[in-house]
Order: structure tokens, then C-alpha cells, then sequence
């Protein structure tokens, strides 16, 4: 019961770690009229500390590296992370590059990938939905 | 026996004073969403909010901070405790007020330059508003003889209707509105005094902003009191709910100022206001006019 009732309040946290904008524009296109994420109790939080949920769009930087693991360890427990897009997936196209690690997952654990490029912004929101029920398993797993 | 029953029903009111604040905000956020086109969350959304806030554990960055938390909660919800007990309304608006600034203390006790702007933002608003706050009680207590909350009972209004009007910029701080820049908008800068709040201590201290909130309607609720006790519920109704719509729409009307204007319009405003109000009833009690 109390699970679920938390799962119904998940504070947004977005960070770019070197996406070509497109999957950021679909995260922001969340908050408008048509998609108003607010009437699933998703808020978008300038603030690691006050977030739950970590959006991640594009493939990891070496220079956003320690940003994103930085942000990630500011975030209270429980927390998720979903990385948005195939950039943020697995890296690609852009594996290999010089100065790119890969996906978020070499950095962070992420709970949910969410493919597209750009990921839309309905599968952004049912990704976020599937997050929620890996949050009542790690309450679960906490408690 | 009845004494006993008097104090249940008031510790049952403060037990629901911060679920009614949650529902209240909850149709405060369905109004502003229907304002902007959208759907918006369920009246119960900060209720959630709130228990999910309370189920997290919380980063602290020291110790202090989370004490100033919960001190702040303590301060505000005596202030509710004495309003709704019908005490002392000035005894209640100083203690509220000195639970402000324990919430202050508390964002200046970290070493984040944005929860120092968010504190520095807090102090400009109490500046702005405390005074009119504490003209208002004061003419609240020459109106009706006393100021104790339970030597009420006539409609106040009739005899101060500009004060209630004084408190709308007083309304609009502390629902968060975004004319003055503390709003609850998408930035750190802006989730001001909270910055470095996390889980469970974020929980205490929006709670104890919930009360905050509670002490500001009690004071304005005081001004709708009528001898016929349905009357009076119905129309403290009335009195919530335009207050809700009007700083909502003043919210989704007006661009957003900066503190220093909040500062320069707000505190004259209230203060020219209840002053003409509290001096023509002067004039009127002592048969000049």
C-alpha cells in the first residue's frame, strides 16, 4: 500500500551527458499541455536531493562522467535511473569515439533503457511508469 | 467532561490541519493546470508527495540542518495548536514568524551559495510581509477588544474589509507563486531556502511550511467568524476557496518581479491599506465620522 502510494510521486531529474538535443526537446515536451506529466504526480526538480527518478539523454562524455556519477550520488534512496534514447542505451553510433565512454551504464546502473532516437515522449512517460515498479521492489528490498 | 471533549475536537483539528493544507494545495495545482490547458494531478497529489518525501532517507549535510528542520515544524505547529485552541492570535503570528526564520537558519547552515540565495530570498519575504501581518493582527485586536482567537465571534470584515486585502501579497509568498521569484519553478535557484533538503528532512520542513500556511489562513479566517456556527463554516469556505482562485490567477496573469519589487509594492501596499482601514475605524468609533 505505502509502495504504491509512493510510486505515484516521481520527482524528475534530467541530464544531458552530450545528446544532440533531440531526446532533451522529447523530455522537455513532457511538461507541456499535451503530455502534462503533472497528472501522474511526475514533476520535473532542478535538484538531485529532491529527485527520484534520474533522466538521462545522450551517450556519456568523458567530461560527463564524473558530472553524472556526481549528480547520481546526490540522490536520496530509493532512486532510478532511465536512460532516454539509444544514445544513452548503448553509446551508439558513437562508440568508439575518442572521447565518448558509452551508455550510461558504464558509469551508473540504470533501471530502465528506453530505445528511439529521439525517444518519444510517450515511451519516455511509460518508461518512467515501468521504472516504478522496480521503486517497489527496492522499497521492498530496503525494508 | 466537556472540557475534555473540547480538547479532543481541537487536537483532532491539528491532527487534519496538514491534510486539509494538502488538499487545498492539491486543488490549488488542479486549478493552475486547468489555467495552463492542462489535465494536472489528483487533488490527493501532495498528500503523496508528502508520504513519499517521509518514506526516503535523507542526506544531511550536517547535523544542524536537519534540527532547524524539525524546530521550524515544532514552531509552526504550536502556532496552529494556539490559533485553533482559540489563543493569543498575536502569540501565534510571532511564533509562526519566529519559525520563518528558524527555516532561514537552517538554509544558512549549509555551505551551498544557492541555498544562501534561497535564504537571502526567505528574509526579503518576511520583511515584506511580517509587518502587514502584524498590522493586521493589531487592528484585529482593536476591533474586537481582545485578541485571543476564541473572543471572536462577529464578522469582522464588516468593520476591516481592506486588512484581508492587505494579506493577498502575504498569500501569494507563501503559496509559492511565481510573481515573486521563489516560485516552485524548475530551477535550484528558485527552490530557494529547500535547496539542500533531501528525503525525509525535505518532508519535515515542507510540512512545517504546510503549517506556516495553515497560521496564514487561520488569521485570515478570523475576519469570516459569525454567531451561526454553519454560516460561519460555509462561508470560511468561501473565503479559502476565493483566495485559492485569486492567487492563481493573479499567478497565471502577471509576469514574473523580483524580490526588491516584491519588497518596494507589497510591504507599502499592505501597510497604506490596513492603516486607512484601522484609522477610518478609529475615526468611526470615536463619533469623528
Amino acid at each position: 500500500m505505502a509502495a504504491r502510494r509512493e510510486a505515484t510521486s516521481p520527482w524528475l531529474l534530467h541530464f544531458d551527458t552530450g545528446s544532440c538535443n533531440g531526446c532533451d526537446i522529447e523530455v522537455w515536451a513532457l511538461l507541456t499541455p499535451r503530455y502534462d506529466i503533472e497528472r501522474f504526480g511526475m514533476l520535473n526538480k532542478g535538484n538531485p536531493k529532491h529527485a527520484d527518478v534520474l533522466l538521462v539523454t545522450g551517450a556519456v562524455t568523458r567530461k560527463s562522467a564524473e558530472r553524472l556519477k556526481r549528480l547520481y550520488d546526490q540522490m536520496p534512496e530509493p532512486k532510478l535511473v532511465i536512460a532516454c534514447g539509444d544514445c544513452a542505451s548503448t553509446g551508439a553510433p558513437y562508440v568508439g569515439c575518442y572521447n565518448v565512454l558509452g551508455g550510461v551504464d558504464q558509469v551508473i546502473p540504470v533501471d530502465v533503457y528506453i530505445p528511439g532516437c529521439a525517444a518519444r515522449p510517450e515511451v519516455l512517460i511509460d518508461g518512467v511508469m515501468v521504472a516504478l515498479e522496480k521503486w517497489k521492489v527496492k522499497k521492498e528490498v530496503k525494508a | 467532561m466537556l472540557d475534555i471533549l473540547a480538547a479532543i475536537i481541537i487536537f483532532a483539528l491539528w491532527a487534519l490541519v496538514p491534510i486539509l493544507i494538502g488538499l487545498l494545495l492539491g486543488a490549488d495545482r488542479i486549478l493552475t493546470a486547468r489555467l495552463q490547458g492542462r489535465r494536472g494531478p489528483t487533488v490527493l497529489q501532495p498528500l503523496k508527495d508528502m508520504a513519499k518525501l517521509l518514506g526516503k532517507r535523507a542526506k544531511q549535510v550536517n547535523l544542524s540542518q536537519v534540527a532547524f528542520a524539525y524546530l521550524a515544524l515544532a514552531l509552526q505547529a504550536v502556532a496552529v495548536l494556539l490559533l485553533i485552541a482559540g489563543g493569543d492570535v498575536l502569540a501565534s503570528l510571532l511564533i509562526s514568524g519566529a519559525g520563518a526564520f528558524v527555516m532561514v537558519l537552517g538554509a544558512f547552515s549549509v555551505r551551498s551559495p544557492y541555498s544562501s540565495l534561497g535564504a537571502q530570498r526567505e528574509l526579503v519575504q518576511i520583511l515584506a510581509t511580517e509587518p502587514v501581518l502584524l498590522l493586521v493582527v493589531l487592528s484585529l485586536g482593536y476591533a474586537n477588544g481582545t485578541f485571543l482567537a476564541s473572543g471572536n465571534g462577529t464578522l469582522l470584515i464588516a468593520s476591516l474589509p481592506l486588512a484581508p486585502v492587505a494579506m493577498i501579497p502575504a498569500f501569494l509568498m507563501r503559496l509559492e507563486k511565481s510573481p515573486y521569484d521563489t516560485a516552485t519553478a524548475h530551477s535550484e535557484l528558485v527552490a530557494g531556502p529547500y535547496t539542500e533538503y533531501s528525503g525525509r528532512a525535505l518532508g519535515i520542513i515542507k510540512m512545517a511550511h504546510w503549517f506556516e500556511l495553515a497560521v496564514l489562513f487561520g488569521i485570515l479566517l478570523l475576519f469570516f467568524d459569525l454567531p451561526d456556527p454553519v454560516m460561519g463554516v460555509i462561508l470560511k469556505a468561501a473565503a479559502v476557496a476565493t483566495v485559492v482562485v485569486l492567487t492563481a490567477l493573479i499567478d497565471n496573469c502577471t509576469a514574473r518581479t523580483t524580490r526588491w519589487t516584491l519588497l518596494r509594492s507589497a510591504l507599502p501596499l499592505g501597510l497604506v491599506l490596513v492603516g486607512a482601514n484601522l484609522t477610518t475605524l478609529y475615526l468611526i468609533n470615536n463619533g469623528v465620522i
